[in-house]
């Protein structure tokens, strides 16, 4: 008990509490769903099995929340960048339909080329694109102090409604679909097993939530991001240039976002389809502020909802359960996960020691 | 503190509770399936005992949204509830909330032993050619766009312009003006098959007779702007329409509330919208989904699944037109008499995109 008091010990109790509170928090609210249940006369055991179990042992299963989950990786990774440095880039949607669509159209206007040359332009492009487009916000931020909240949130409408007029009216496809044509093989992220969605996408997002854990605890750059997440003025005080963090981790996270887009357009569709997104940029912000903004959370996290949102379509199918109840499961999990966070925070981030709170507060 | 979390959490759960209670009217629809399912295995379905089981024939409907939408879905469910009760088979309908749920919940059907799985919109065409060559011992069946290119897919798609002939009968037999308003979602072939079938059944009847079509836009908006198919309708109005028609989607709503202002008539499409504005819906221009759903499972329970193109005309029900109080005996018999007319070939209706 004593050595929790020790700093480096510390990190590992927060880390423990709040993969505690997280799990603690799905208990109770699977438990609060199962009272709901039992009151429409459900099983709730039974209910349980085809939402959380049965997706991962039946065929394929494992393989369609994986390719759920996906998106919500990219996404909720992209959260985390911009978050961590206190910066809500709510504009993930947005950025993630300006990825798609240069992924989209890159991928079957270039011809001729190589794979990984074909892929690496891909990549490159989506990323530029998705950094550009949050550029926009990070300057009017920095430059003229508007609130990124407003300019992300408008500027996900101006950017779904253009990427939707240029494909409807340049990059069409000819048929009833309005979408782009099929990407050329050479740019095609392979998925693991046709038909279903998942894709080498998945592998690259979880590398890249790696690296980013690596980059948020042992760079400076992500030492730096952290103080000026926490105190803005205080971090430029002690001479980070904080306005241009804000710019950096924007135009990153921008770019993580804009990987989402391409992810499901060179690996699980093929081609882009307008409003292809039920609201992966949305989802993202949930995941990263449920993983508390660490990047290997986002992993779980995006997971297990990729779990659920799969394991809803399997309930729905396999028993005479409504869609809308996933939902309510859904946010009763968010609402208590947060609550439970809440709580932690209050604790200074250690859940069964309260002494250790003024020692928090020192440091 | 602790008393205030508690306080809070107990809020939440009691918010919670309430919620949860609303949809509980929604499911009370469930036990009504199973007991419909009871009901029918009591009298065994007659015509397809020779051929297949039909007991042991799963048909799985893959929605493009939710039910309630009183449109394609609805339409799409009724269809299979219809199956479902005169030929005996086992159905499913799964709401997909996002496009890539389509061929998931298709993929899962296959994985579960279904026999069928039907796609109700051109929308989910994607996912059927995703799908449907994985499971080459499922029958797939998709509405509204033509894939003939897989062995196991049948697909329907409808004659709208033999419909919007007998509708443009009808306008022309209703006004008093000779002018007719139509407006179209989007100038593409799909709807302008509507407006060249629809201007041939009025001049059918009145020579003089002149239509004034107009578009609501060129964008996937089109589809969903009421407000601007008002404008457009009020505009025909003043320009001396006295019943319009509509392919407009959702926009449509607009033209038969600028229709129902100014008391003249309207005419729905795709379903039955007299009950927009019963005063003025002169009749629809129904396109069933429902019918090629019940022509497909009862082709598969007959022994001979259909594949390749199938269109839904006035021969086979699968369009026509909905027969309202506003009919009188006289504008029955012409329609009856032109829809045979139509069926024997006597008359011709140009189809601008004929496949």
């Amino acid at each position: 008990m004593d050595a929790d008091m020790k700093k480096p010990s510390e990190s590992v109790t927060r880390a423990r509490d709040s993969i505690l509170i997280v799990a603690i928090s799905f208990l109770i609210a699977l438990f609060v769903g199962a009272l709901i249940l039992l009151l429409q006369g459900e099983n709730p055991i039974e209910v349980y099995r085809y939402l959380l179990v049965d997706p991962l042992v039946s065929k394929n299963g494992l393989l369609k929340v994986l390719g759920k989950a996906t998106p919500l990786i990219f996404t909720g990774l992209a959260g985390t960048f911009a978050f961590r440095c206190n910066v809500f880039n709510i504009g993930l949607e947005g950025q993630l339909y300006a990825g798609a669509l240069t992924a989209a159209v890159l991928g079957y206007t270039l011809q001729g080329l190589p794979p990984w040359l074909h892929l690496s332009i891909c990549f490159a492009g989506a990323m530029i694109t998705g950094a550009a487009c949050a550029f926009i916000p990070a300057v009017l931020k920095v430059k003229f102090g508007v609130h990124e909240v407003i300019t992300t949130i408008m500027l996900n409408y101006i950017i779904s409604n253009i990427i939707s007029m240029l494909v409807i009216n340049y990059f069409r496809n000819p048929g009833e679909t309005a979408r782009t044509p099929y990407v050329l093989d050479s740019a095609r992220l392979t998925q693991f097993k046709l038909p279903e969605q998942a894709n080498w996408g998945l592998v690259i997002g979880v590398l890249l939530c790696i690296v980013a854990y690596w980059v948020f605890s042992r760079t400076v750059f992500g030492s730096h991001v952290d103080a000026a997440g926490k105190n803005l003025l205080a971090a430029r005080y002690s001479g980070i240039n904080a306005d241009r963090l804000v710019i950096i981790t924007m135009m990153l996270s921008g770019a993580v976002a804009a990987l989402g887009g391409l992810e499901r357009v060179l690996g699980a569709f093929g081609y882009m389809e307008v409003n292809f997104s039920p609201g992966f940029g949305y989802d993202g912000l949930v995941i990263c502020i449920i993983a508390r903004m660490n990047p290997l959370g986002v992993l779980i996290v995006a997971l297990l909802m990729g779990l659920m949102s799969y394991g809803g379509m399997n309930l729905n199918i396999m028993t005479t359960v409504p869609l809308e109840w996933v939902r309510i499961l859904t946010g009763l999990i968010f609402a208590f996960v947060v609550i439970g966070n809440t709580l932690l925070k209050q604790r200074g981030g250690i859940l069964f020691h309260k002494k250790s709170l003024q020692a928090e507060d020192a440091v | 503190m602790k008393k205030n979390v508690f306080l809070a959490l107990l809020m939440v759960a009691i918010l919670l509770f309430a919620y949860a209670c609303a949809p509980a009217t929604v499911e009370s629809t469930t036990p009504d399936d199973t007991q419909s399912a009871e009901a029918v295995s009591e009298e065994p379905a007659d015509a397809a005992a020779d051929e297949i089981a039909a007991a042991d024939v799963k048909v799985g409907l893959v929605l493009t949204g939710t039910l309630g939408d009183q449109s394609v879905n609805d339409q799409a469910y009724a269809g299979l509830m219809y199956c479902e009760e005169n030929y005996g088979v086992q159905v499913k309908a799964v709401e997909c909330t996002d496009a890539s749920m389509y061929a998931e919940a298709a993929q899962k059907f296959c994985e579960e032993g279904y026999n069928l799985v039907v796609f109700n919109a051109f929308s989910q065409e994607e996912a059927l050619r995703t799908v449907a060559p994985a499971y080459p011992d499922v029958a797939f069946m998709i509405l509204d766009t033509v894939v003939d290119d897989i062995a196991n897919v049948a697909c329907f798609t409808y004659a709208t312009q033999e419909v919007s002939f007998l509708a443009g009968v009808l306008a022309a037999r209703k006004s008093t003006t000779g002018v007719i308003g139509f407006i179209g979602g989007m100038e593409i072939p799909t709807i302008q098959k509507y407006q060249k079938g629809f201007e041939e059944g009025v001049a059918y009847v009145n020579a003089e007779g002149t239509v004034i079509a107009k578009y609501v836009g060129n964008d996937g908006n089109a589809w969903n702007d009421p407000a601007t198919a008002k404008s457009l309708t009020l505009d025909e109005i003043a320009n001396g329409a006295d019943v319009c028609f509509h392919a407009a989607g959702g926009s449509g709503l607009g033209l038969i509330e600028a229709c129902n202002e100014k008391g003249v008539y309207s005419i729905g499409v795709n379903i039955d919208q007299s009950h927009l504005a019963p005063d003025t819906v002169l009749t629809s221009a129904l396109t069933r989904g429902d019918v090629a759903i019940q022509i497909f499972v009862k082709s598969y329970l007959d022994g001979a699944v259909l594949t390749g193109h199938t269109t839904l005309n006035c021969a086979n029900d699968g369009v026509g037109l909905v027969e309202s109080s506003f009919f009188t005996d006289d504008d029955k018999a012409i329609i009856a008499d032109i829809t045979a007319k139509i069926i024997s070939g006597e008359i011709k209706v140009t189809n601008v995109m004929d496949y």
